[in-house]
């Protein structure tokens, strides 16, 4: 019935019937005529009945004729739908295969990479400690020439064995510093995380420091808190390494008589180290370039030509290590300001 | 010297320097000879146990890398000798592999001393060093 009221809805149902009603009487018109009817009674009902037969017949008929255009157009649009689909399918399977393709010509190239990278590292590491050996040969052979006791010199001959062995001491250090690099980037160098205080290490790196300050006739402040400084979880090793280098760099790059300033204290859970010099400062322009490998600053070569550019490199992969930062205030000619600072909870897990 | 004043010459004191680099050998021995040591020379393992069969060895400079046994394994073979374990160990490293001074300790060595890093001079000082301790 629900069918039926929709199908009320449309005209051409309406039309449909109306020939069918036409047809009906048509019908019942021929019954009388040729079939000779008895009366006009019997004319009607056979009207009526014919009627109501063919009223039957029609919404069926109707009914079947929708629904086999419903049908083909159903299944018009699932054939168009399933072309549609098939051809996104298509598409997808390409891709698909693209991917798996490029995943493979990844996986190939990282490999290769690994490779590479392994070939480098061990390039470095066999390089370096094969020229430390010689190096060292070298290095003995010219302290041994020096010496007194093997012979006397006269002052040309002094003057050429000193440059000899100033040249080859750089080159030593440049090969410990490069090894070291490769060791650090390659996780190969243990780091040993301890919950400790910052405070014997630093007194440590200043007394090591001293005399070349001295030397120089640097005077050389630190300020550290006596007690109450949290002990932070770090490889202790490795922050002297840090705080030495910094303030030998600190010495290295300030004139006779200047002066530096170190000190140590906390500032909302972190450990902040300040080494600040009086020294020739780094250029604007080179400053975003100073934790880089093998960067020197133009006034730093100018000043002392040897030095290998892989300190500060070095220094900022250990606080990054420790989950710490380093920062620079400077202007050339006016000075450094180095500042680390260190979460007391830091050390990121390797 | 006639044999008599040979005799009465002051026992110098033998070192055994096991380093497999010729040049760093004999620049060591020029120093130590220098110092009025006596030095015995050997580039591997196996030499270095035959000098110390027919010497008297006061202190034993031992590089960690030598060819055939190295450095650690002839140590370790020392310490188990029972004539030969209390003979000081100094172990002279070029920082090919850190963690092996560490092992060295480990295993009985009197001391660790990195070439690189140091003069020939102060080779000698650590020797005497160790000397004087035992």
């Amino acid at each position: 019935m629900e069918e039926i009221k929709n199908f009320g809805k449309v005209k051409s149902f309406w039309f449909f019937q109306a020939m069918a009603v036409i047809a009906a009487a048509g019908l019942a018109v021929f019954n009388f005529i040729y079939l000779r009817a008895e009366n006009i009674s019997a004319f009607f009902v056979s009207l009526a009945i014919n009627i109501l037969l063919v009223f039957i017949l029609a919404t069926g008929a109707w009914r079947l004729a929708r629904l086999f255009s419903d049908f083909k157009k159903g299944r018009d649009s699932l054939d168009t739908e399933t072309q549609k689909k098939s051809s996104e399918i298509q598409e997808f399977e390409k891709i698909t295969r693209q991917l798996v393709r490029r995943d493979l010509e990844l996986a190939r190239a990282n490999q290769r990479l690994a490779e590479l990278d392994a070939a480098k590292s061990d390039f470095i590491s066999i390089a370096a400690h094969q020229l430390r050996t010689p190096l060292t040969g070298i290095k003995w052979s010219y302290t041994a020439l020096l010496d007194p006791k093997t012979g006397s010199l006269n002052e040309d001959q002094k003057k050429l064995l000193k440059n000899g062995f100033a040249a080859i001491t750089n080159t030593v250090n440049l090969v410990n510093d490069l090894l070291n690099v490769t060791h650090l980037e390659e996780g190969k160098y243990e780091f040993t995380f301890e919950r400790q205080s910052l405070l014997p290490i630093a007194k440590q790196a200043i007394a090591g420091l001293k005399l070349v300050a001295d030397e120089k006739k640097i005077t050389l402040f630190s300020k550290m808190p006596a007690s109450g400084l949290p002990d932070i979880n770090m490889d202790g090793e490795k922050m002297g390494l840090v705080l030495a280098n910094i303030i030998d760099n600190a010495i290295k790059y300030t004139p006779v008589g200047g002066r530096i300033d170190f000190s140590i204290s906390q500032e909302r859970g972190l450990i902040k180290i300040v080494v600040q010099d009086s020294g020739i400062g780094i250029p604007k322009s080179q400053k975003g370039r100073l934790f880089t490998k093998f960067f020197r600053a133009d006034n730093a070569v100018g000043v002392q030509t040897d030095g290998t550019g892989l300190g500060l490199y070095m220094v900022k992969k250990i606080i990054d290590r420790h989950n710490g930062k380093i920062t620079v205030d400077s202007a050339e000619g006016k000075g450094s300001t180095f500042i680390i600072t260190i979460p007391e909870q830091s050390a990121k897990k390797s | 010297m006639d044999q008599q004043q040979l005799n009465s010459l002051p026992e110098k004191t033998a070192i055994l320097i096991v380093e497999d680099d010729a040049f760093m050998g004999s620049l060591l021995e020029r120093k130590f000879e220098q110092e009025s040591f006596h030095i015995f020379l050997a580039t591997n393992a196996e030499k270095a146990r035959e000098i110390i069969k027919s010497n008297r060895i006061a202190v034993i400079l031992l590089d960690i890398v030598l060819p055939g046994m190295d450095g650690l394994g002839f140590l370790k073979e020392l310490k188990a000798t029972p004539n030969l374990k209390d003979i000081p160990v100094i172990i002279t490293s070029n920082l090919g592999k850190p963690e092996e001074i560490e092992r060295g300790l480990a295993e009985g060595a009197s001391g660790y001393i990195i070439k690189a890093q140091v003069s020939t001079s102060e080779i000698v000082q650590k020797v005497r060093e160790v000397l004087e301790k035992k």
